[in-house]
């Protein structure tokens, strides 16, 4: 058995996140007797889970200062930025710069790339300025955010029907897709842009 | 700290784990062990030593583990308590404890 064997997705996981390396360490030690790939993987996760889980803990502040940051940044992104540049040919055509409607692409494509990339740059300044688990801490609170606008969601799918027809239902339908799928999607995408640190060797990290 | 304890002089990570497995007959994930052995160290209970690196671990040293003074006193009120509470239950009398 040679380390290349080893689930390497899982363990560069777990660097990622700063995962202590006698953990790791052990966790390799132990999939070379068990030879299991599903075990090593709920050891990951539950690695993962508990170390974050710890780090939030024992770094309050700091935790706190990370939702901050991101929600604000997510306000603003979303309040502000998000609808001038999904919507950039008509918002340049009202106010006479210029005409490029005839090209700029229609339907959900411009929502999802500006939400994409605004995400990707919200993830990336959390990941970048507190540690990994922060980022993940967000993620969870965004995710927590979008259920709670789960009745809302199923009561317009009961009024399917009533608004098949309206354009307003389609673009209920994208910010739902946005707001589940791609911003989770890409918040992640931009913690992995941050270089990786040095792994931790103590115990009061992940 | 009992796994720790049990463990002896070899007590990192994977046989600590495989004690609580063989006692309690539940699976522990590392990351678990992990977690409570970070507790236990930040109240002083236990400390922790890291080892030399291995091949067999890809290169990652092992962090022993030892109960410390504190930690001992601590277990041993712990076991005197639970012998108090289970003495004089009437309901366990004539039960091999």
């Amino acid at each position: 058995m040679t380390a290349s064997s080893l689930p390497t997705v899982a363990t560069w996981l777990m660097k990622r996140i700063g995962t202590n390396e006698a953990l790791i360490g052990d966790l390799v030690e132990e999939y070379h007797r068990r030879q299991s790939r599903t075990w090593y993987w709920r050891q990951t996760l539950a690695a993962i889970l508990m170390g974050s889980y710890r780090d939030v803990r024992s770094n309050k502040l700091l935790a706190f200062r990370a939702l901050l940051v991101g929600w604000a940044l997510s306000w603003v992104f979303f309040r502000i930025v998000f609808f001038p540049l999904a919507d950039l040919d008509e918002w340049l055509f009202v106010r006479g710069i210029a005409d490029i409607r005839s090209w700029w692409p229609k339907g959900p494509i411009p929502y999802f790339v500006v939400g994409s990339f605004g995400c990707i740059g919200i993830g990336w300044v959390i990941a970048r300025f507190h540690r990994p688990p922060m980022l993940l801490m967000f993620v969870v609170s965004v995710m927590m955010w979008n259920f709670s606008w789960l009745p809302i969601v199923m009561s317009r799918l009961i009024w399917w029907p009533y608004y098949r027809s309206q354009w307003y239902f389609y673009t209920f339908l994208i910010q739902g897709l946005l707001a589940f799928v791609v911003m989770t999607i890409s918040l992640l995408l931009g913690g992995l842009l941050v270089p990786t640190r040095e792994p931790s060797r103590s115990l009061a990290m992940p | 700290m009992l796994a720790v304890l049990r463990a002896g002089e070899d007590a990192y990570g994977v046989p600590i784990s495989r004690e609580i497995e063989a006692t309690t007959g539940r699976e522990a994930a590392l990351g678990s062990v992990y977690a409570a052995l970070g507790r236990l160290e930040d109240k002083g209970l236990v400390t922790s030593k890291l080892g030399e690196p291995t091949a067999v671990r890809g290169g990652r040293a092992k962090a022993y583990f030892r109960v410390t003074a504190k930690g001992l006193r601590e277990v041993r009120q712990a076991q005197q308590t639970l012998v108090k509470l289970w003495r004089g239950i009437p309901q366990l009398k004539g039960e091999v404890a």
